[in-house]
């Protein structure tokens, strides 16, 4: 899809009108959210509830943190770096072509679902087209050689299951891909400060998130004039702002990262497995059990699979395998992190696409005899 | 005071990268991020250092940020949280109250991996659970694997074959303190331990990923314990729980690993989640519901240090 002129401008436009009350919103979102992460810290810090819970919390964002900031460090090189025509000019021109392609790209460039929120911003500000952006969002935390060998070791190198797993989470990467690309045709679906890229102030890319400020200052529009320069210190100067770029994104998924983070941490604190073992004669029910599963406590594709192993022998295969499909493109964290990056309305969409395709891809790999 | 103030908040995201700089590097220079996450990481922490360096020296040559007003804090303060639950997470450890709620089910290792011929009724201290079973339960085979043996080799298929079909597994490397293959010639309990023979060192993740090795052998293993009325109702008052958390990537995927410690001499006490050292002959026993249940029979447990890391790999 190419995002008419038109669309940017109301998608400005709706930007300004609303972001007065959407910025309350998203105050009151955190100060509630600070004021019960507190709360939890100062009333219970001694309890094996809130104990467990820092240690997980603190783990999930230790083993995040590396990859949320090369994903950031590589986005803010894309952006400075890759111009647009450059970026087009690879593409292929057809759209099923360019999605084919995309949805494979993490076979060679793998990125996990922590650092690719941030790339992708950045690829959707240079112009790349949204089924191809959806594409890539949505295959690479799957197909890519280390989700295939830890769900290799996890799944004691049943090549089945390894090669069901990346070829299925490649058909859901595409097939959501190809229809948000009609779905959306001529519509704003990104944030307004990914859309309005046309707009003076979005020539250094600073776009921080929905409801931050702007925080860049007159250095960047500065160096965009060193854009042109060549040599050492050309290099030194777009160097030092795709770094700046990079500390954007990095603030303004943060925050987002780490509230998912909190509920993750919550959801693997105090959800009882044994719970879940009560559906496991209704194929459907377990398959929908671990989808739910998987949105609550999913933490990064390379993983879950040992997560998902854990239910061997309890759940039905094909309700492990809705878990591993699911869980890397739908979990809480990721559902906050989208929000960095397409319109709420547009991920309720794709959520319940996800979810729907997910399901009934499980369903059929159940009806097929071999996910029993 | 209001200057160095204005000063700080003018540089919150330059302040924000340089106090995450520095735990990574306490973390890092102390290994304490192996209590969070496994030792590999320390790679990508050191990676997520020099990115962070770069990110503070890069904010620190732009124009300095407004200054902060009301409810602007809010931001930097969700980012800089983290760090106070990691100060609350100190010394912390995945305990009984984990190994609860993450437990799926009762511990089982891979029944293809396993001699199928003891049939365990199910009722705590039955005389069923010691002879060897006439009625083999249900075949299961490759329906019930290791909790999570991440790491794990590939079984050996056709030897797992063959031990299923063996009537008893092979006792022949057995230390001499395992006094026959039946378990039921091994209930006379000794008052000590055999002496000079404190059994194969050996972790969880060894007796998941091949129980057939070490069926019928006398291991020692290092665990924590627990005892529920859960685990009394159902292996017995002098059976314990003996646990250990095996970790992926970080201490959010730990899963729990556990044997049955079938402790019936009785002279132990422990409160939970205290570190053991177990030794005892390992056996698979069949439950009614077709999982085989790792045990450490006639187990002796002794207090021991807590092992650095506490999780396998």
């Amino acid at each position: 899809m190419d995002i008419s002129e038109g669309a940017a401008a109301s998608a400005a436009v709706s930007a300004v009108m609303t972001s007065r009350p959407d910025r309350w919103r998203s105050h009151v979102v955190e100060v509630l959210f600070l004021a019960l992460a507190l709360g939890m810290l100062v009333l219970g810090h001694r309890t094996p509830a809130v104990r467990t819970f820092s240690l997980l919390f603190s783990s999930i964002v230790l083993e995040a943190l590396p990859f949320m900031l090369l994903g950031a460090f590589i986005g803010g090189l894309v952006e400075t770096f890759v111009s647009r025509e450059r970026m087009v000019a690879l593409l292929p021109r057809r759209q099923w072509l360019a999605v084919l392609a995309a949805a494979s790209l993490g076979m060679v460039f793998p990125v996990c679902e922590c650092a690719i929120v941030p790339v992708v911003r950045r690829l959707a500000r240079k112009g790349l087209p949204l089924p191809a952006v959806v594409a890539y969002l949505l295959g690479a935390p799957i197909a890519n050689p280390i989700v295939a060998a830890s769900t290799a070791v996890a799944y004691r190198f049943d090549w089945l299951v390894v090669g069901s797993r990346l070829l299925v989470g490649y058909l859901v990467a595409v097939s959501i891909s190809l229809v948000a690309g009609r779905l959306f045709r001529g519509r704003a679906v990104f944030v307004a400060a990914l859309e309005d890229r046309d707009a003076p102030a979005s020539n250094c890319g600073c776009s921080v998130g929905p409801d931050r400020e702007h925080a860049c200052g007159h250095a960047e529009h500065e160096a965009d004039v060193d854009h042109e320069a060549r040599g050492v210190s050309g290099l030194v100067a777009r160097l030092g702002e795709s770094l700046r770029h990079a500390a954007d994104d990095f603030v303004g998924v943060g925050q987002y990262f780490v509230i998912g983070a909190f509920v993750a941490a919550l959801a693997q604190t105090l959800i009882d497995r044994n719970l879940f073992l009560r559906v496991t004669s209704q194929p459907a029910a377990a398959i929908v059990l671990m989808m739910l599963l998987a949105v609550a406590i999913n933490l990064c594709s390379e993983a879950d699979a040992f997560v998902a192993s854990s239910f061997r022998g309890l759940m039905p295969m094909s309700a492990q395998m809705a878990f591993m499909l699911l869980g890397p493109i739908l979990d809480l964290k990721l559902l906050l992190m989208y929000q960095t990056l397409f319109r709420r309305r547009v991920i309720a969409l794709l959520a319940s696409m996800m979810a729907a395709v997910v399901l009934v891809a499980a369903l059929a790999l159940h009806a097929s005899g071999r996910f029993g | 005071m209001r200057t160095l103030l204005d000063a700080l908040t003018r540089r919150r995201r330059a302040l924000l990268f340089l106090s995450w700089g520095a735990t990574l590097l306490v973390l890092i220079r102390l290994g304490g991020y192996r209590a969070f996450l496994r030792p590999e990481f320390g790679v990508l922490l050191k990676a997520a250092y020099l990115i962070l360096l770069l990110l503070f020296v890069a904010e620190l040559s732009r124009r300095r940020e407004a200054p902060l007003h009301g409810l602007q804090l809010l931001s930097p303060a969700i980012l800089l949280l983290p760090l106070l639950f990691l100060l609350n997470a100190q010394g912390v450890k995945l305990d009984s109250y984990a190994f609860e709620k993450r437990s799926v089910g009762t511990p089982r290792v891979a029944a293809q991996e396993a001699s199928p011929d003891r049939q365990v009724a199910h009722s705590p201290g039955s005389d069923a659970r010691s002879s060897p079973s006439s009625t083999p339960g249900p075949d299961s085979a490759g329906q019930f694997t290791p909790a999570a043996a991440p790491g794990g080799a590939a079984p050996d298929a056709s030897s797992d074959r063959e031990a299923a079909n063996a009537p008893r597994p092979d006792t022949r490397n057995s230390p001499p303190s395992a006094s026959g293959p039946s378990a039921a010639g091994r209930r006379a309990p000794a008052a000590e331990p055999p002496k000079g023979s404190h059994g194969v060192a050996v972790t969880l993740l060894d007796l998941y990923r091949s129980p057939k090795q070490y069926e019928g052998k006398m291991v020692s293993l290092v665990g924590m314990t627990n005892q529920n009325a859960k685990t009394r109702k159902e292996f017995g008052p002098t059976s314990w729980m003996v646990f250990r958390f095996v970790v992926a990537c970080c201490a959010a995927d730990a899963q729990p690993l556990a044997v049955v410690a079938d402790a019936r001499r009785g002279q132990m006490e422990f409160p939970n989640d205290t570190w053991v050292m177990v030794q005892g002959i390992f056996e698979m026993r069949r439950y009614p519901r077709g999982d085989m249940v790792p045990f450490i029979d006639d187990a002796v447990m002794s207090l021991t240090s807590e092992p650095q890391p506490p999780f396998l790999y």
